[in-house]
């Protein structure tokens, strides 16, 4: 048995966001020699370095110095396209010198001494369209894709490329110098700076695609950005409003996702896990805003994160307050999301069915329909209101939208909740228990964060009492025992405790395990601080698996595992121990899917009263929960 | 072990529409991919189309590329060790390159 180090521990020798945050600076320094009608070429000439990084680098290895190759090639780039656009020898000749030049100081105040910000104030120029501003901030000085834009504008990259386009242009067409004014004229572009700093956070907070729920480096770069405005003389109340708004919200961050990835709702958060550091932050700000006489959506919106942030627990909320607060920023800014967090917020205080009337007042709207937040917020109300079908298709719909993997997680799990009585597959029921098929996705227990949805409310309902004597994980799916009463539930688990029952799990795993059976041996043992927290440790408790290959396909083996010890997720640190990790176990470096592909396959018990030996079998079955 | 010849093709303007951040990424899994112990050798093509040269019965032609109609050109090339085509396939399997454009796997004559 082979086992392969993972990518991810190979990789780490480049920086840390190394492309996004030169991309910035580069472009700022070679538009400051190019002059600002050729941001486009100072621009291409950003894009060509990044490519030839992207293709010698794999290659050739990394550079000992990559800021400065970049910056190297990308200026050699830069002349390259000035020659190849046949520039005037003067002006190639002018370009050259610049080149030579130390950088020209064109005017910014020291405390716009940060690349970034100069180059966010730069492409705010007034003489250019509002939204064409913000968009092209958002490409050139911040590093975002045009499809990463469109997706915060809920716009289609059409228009945002051609805002970015038209911009450009404008740049050019009307000789605009992108030098910096001071003092009041300089205050004239903060609105749209403000934005800026705005559709950077919230790109970091709701990351849209990949594997993270958040990009925190995003987050805390418009948290450095603002902070650095707010300090400067450049400030005003709604500078100091965004600030206390994204450090309110950032200190949530580290609570919004558990140890797996996977969301917590504000609700179920630990509020112990809140930075306090960033409360005391944000509120140092929100006194700060609160000062004057001006009201922005900032403020409102600082003021919705501050009453959340007084609340010492979930249940303690001041919804009134919050929805009271959400009605005032929605007269200032009508848009379709805020009217979607006001609904939530009408949930809270009048009930699930105002908010969802309210919620399907916005169905209209072309942008909402494939916003997944909108049917995953729909999918929550119903579900609150007992129509489990609707809900079910509500969330099915949101999982059509795009979304991140922990995202998805999550709406996978809300359709499990969708799921009914008459829906679960029974194998087998007398007086004393019952054996049924558990999809995947449905949790068996309540827990602290989630009390409803379970597999034991739905037996509760139906047949009154419920007792588990073994449990299955939340992602996995297969055969369970349940005892009716306490005494068949405690002669059950003496079976499990003596491993007189019989348990076989069916997995796929990725890449193709070569030996046809053998024992995985591999002590487990957990570590607070690391990610994945359970894994193999040598200081671990010994934990055996039994392995058995039934059918090797192009790039994956279905398995048939047996667990012999029965520690925390043993079976799927164990096929990734091997190099072989679960289809859908992203946790542990399994490729990505629609599920995680283990299945309790077979259990054999003794029934307590007819002592006869009872045998199920049950398959595994693909890309299911359940169909909707 | 045999060894294997992958020849990457891309789209030249395939990788335009990236962020920075995207393309960092992209570096950072090819570096790891290439990284791998059954990887024998990579060679990245320049970025030109190349030259083509082909016999005309007398003295040979050359042309620019491309040399075909095809969108996709060949710009970097791997060798790898494998025990045979399948796992060749397999161990290219993973390679991020095929979320831009197509990898043809050659066994090398003779080894």
């Amino acid at each position: 048995v082979t086992s392969h180090t993972t990518s991810q521990a190979q990789t780490g020798a480049l920086l840390d966001h190394l492309f996004r945050h030169q991309s910035g600076r580069l472009v700022a320094y070679l538009s400051g020699r190019l002059g600002p009608a050729h941001l486009d070429l100072a621009e291409e000439a950003v894009q060509t370095a990044l490519l030839r990084a992207m293709q010698s680098w794999p290659v050739q290895g990394l550079p000992e110095n990559p800021e400065a190759w970049l910056f190297r090639v990308a200026q050699n780039a830069a002349l390259d396209l000035v020659r190849r656009e046949r520039w005037q020898v003067g002006d190639a000749d002018s370009f050259l010198r610049n080149m030579a030049a130390p950088p020209v100081a064109c005017g910014p105040p020291d405390y716009l001494a940060d690349d970034e910000l100069r180059l966010i104030f730069l492409c705010c120029h007034p003489e250019l369209p509002a939204e064409s501003r913000i968009a092209l901030s958002l490409k050139v000085a911040c590093g975002f894709s045009v499809a990463e834009i469109a997706r915060a504008f809920l716009a289609d990259e059409a228009t945002i490329a051609q805002r970015i386009v038209r911009a450009k242009r404008l740049i050019r067409d009307r000789h605009l110098t992108l030098d910096l004014p001071d003092g009041p004229a300089l205050a004239g572009r903060l609105e749209s700076a403000l934005e800026v700093i705005y559709f950077f956070y919230n790109e970091g907070y709701s990351a849209h695609g990949g594997e993270n729920l958040v990009r925190a480096d995003l987050c805390a770069e418009a948290l450095r950005l603002v902070r650095l405005l707010a300090a400067s003389p450049v400030n005003a109340a709604r500078v100091d409003a965004l600030a206390a708004l994204i450090a309110l919200q950032s200190a949530r961050l580290g609570a919004r996702h558990n140890s797996e990835g996977d969301l917590i709702l504000l609700d179920a958060q630990d509020r112990a896990q809140w930075d306090q550091r960033l409360i005391a932050v944000g509120f140092d700000h929100f006194e700060r805003c609160m000062k004057g006489n001006e009201i922005s959506a900032f403020h409102t919106q600082a003021a919705i994160a501050a009453t959340h942030a007084r609340a010492s627990a979930g249940h303690t909320t001041d919804w009134p307050m919050i929805l009271a607060l959400y009605d005032q920023l929605f007269e200032l800014d009508p848009s379709p999301v805020v009217a979607l967090n006001r609904a939530v917020a009408i949930a809270k205080v009048r009930g699930a069915a105002e908010a969802l009337v309210e919620v399907d007042k916005l169905e209209h709207g072309p942008a909402m329909e494939h916003y997944h937040l909108r049917l995953a917020v729909r999918g929550h109300l119903l579900l609150e209101l007992g129509e489990h079908p609707q809900a079910r298709s509500s969330f099915a719909a949101a999982l059509e939208c795009p979304c991140s993997e922990p995202e998805r997680r999550f709406l996978r799990r809300q359709l499990a909740r969708c799921i009914t009585v008459a829906d679960l597959e029974i194998l087998f029921e007398d007086e004393q228990l019952i054996v049924l098929v558990k999809p995947s996705g449905m949790l068996v227990h309540p827990s602290v964060r989630e009390r409803t949805g379970t597999l034991k409310e739905l037996l509760m309902q139906t047949r009154g009492e419920a007792f588990f004597p073994h449990r299955l994980d939340r992602d996995t799916s297969g055969l369970m025992v349940i005892a009716k009463d306490a005494l068949t539930a405690r002669q059950l688990g003496f079976q499990f405790a003596r491993r007189e029952v019989k348990k076989v799990y069916t997995a796929v795993v990725a890449g193709i395990v070569e030996a046809d059976s053998f024992l995985i041996d591999a002590p487990l043992g957990r570590e607070a601080a690391e990610k994945p927290q359970w894994n193999v440790r040598p200081n671990g408790k010994p934990a055996q698996s039994r392995l058995h290959v039934i059918e090797r396909r192009a790039s994956s083996t279905v398995l048939e595992l047996e667990p012999i010890t029965g520690r925390t997720n043993q079976l799927r640190i164990h096929c990734a121990h091997i190099g072989h990790p679960i289809i859908g176990d992203v946790w542990y470096h399994g490729p990505s899917a629609p599920r995680l592909m283990l299945h309790a396959s077979q259990l054999s018990f003794t029934h307590p009263i007819s002592a006869a030996r009872l045998a199920f079998t049950s398959e595994l079955t693909w890309p299911v929960i359940l169909p909707t | 072990m045999a060894k294997f010849f992958l020849a990457l093709y891309d789209e030249p303007n395939g990788f335009a529409k990236l962020s920075p951040e995207q393309m960092q990424k992209a570096v950072e899994k090819y570096m790891a991919w290439s990284k791998q112990s059954f990887v024998v050798d990579g060679k990245r093509l320049a970025d030109d189309l190349g030259r083509v040269m082909r016999s005309t019965g007398g003295k040979p032609k050359v042309t620019d590329g491309p040399y075909s109609e095809t969108k996709e050109i060949l710009g970097g090339m791997y060798v790898i060790e494998a025990v045979s085509y399948d796992e060749a396939v397999q161990l290219t399997m993973d390679h991020p390159h095929l979320e831009f454009g197509t990898i043809e796997v050659r066994q090398l004559w003779g080894q």
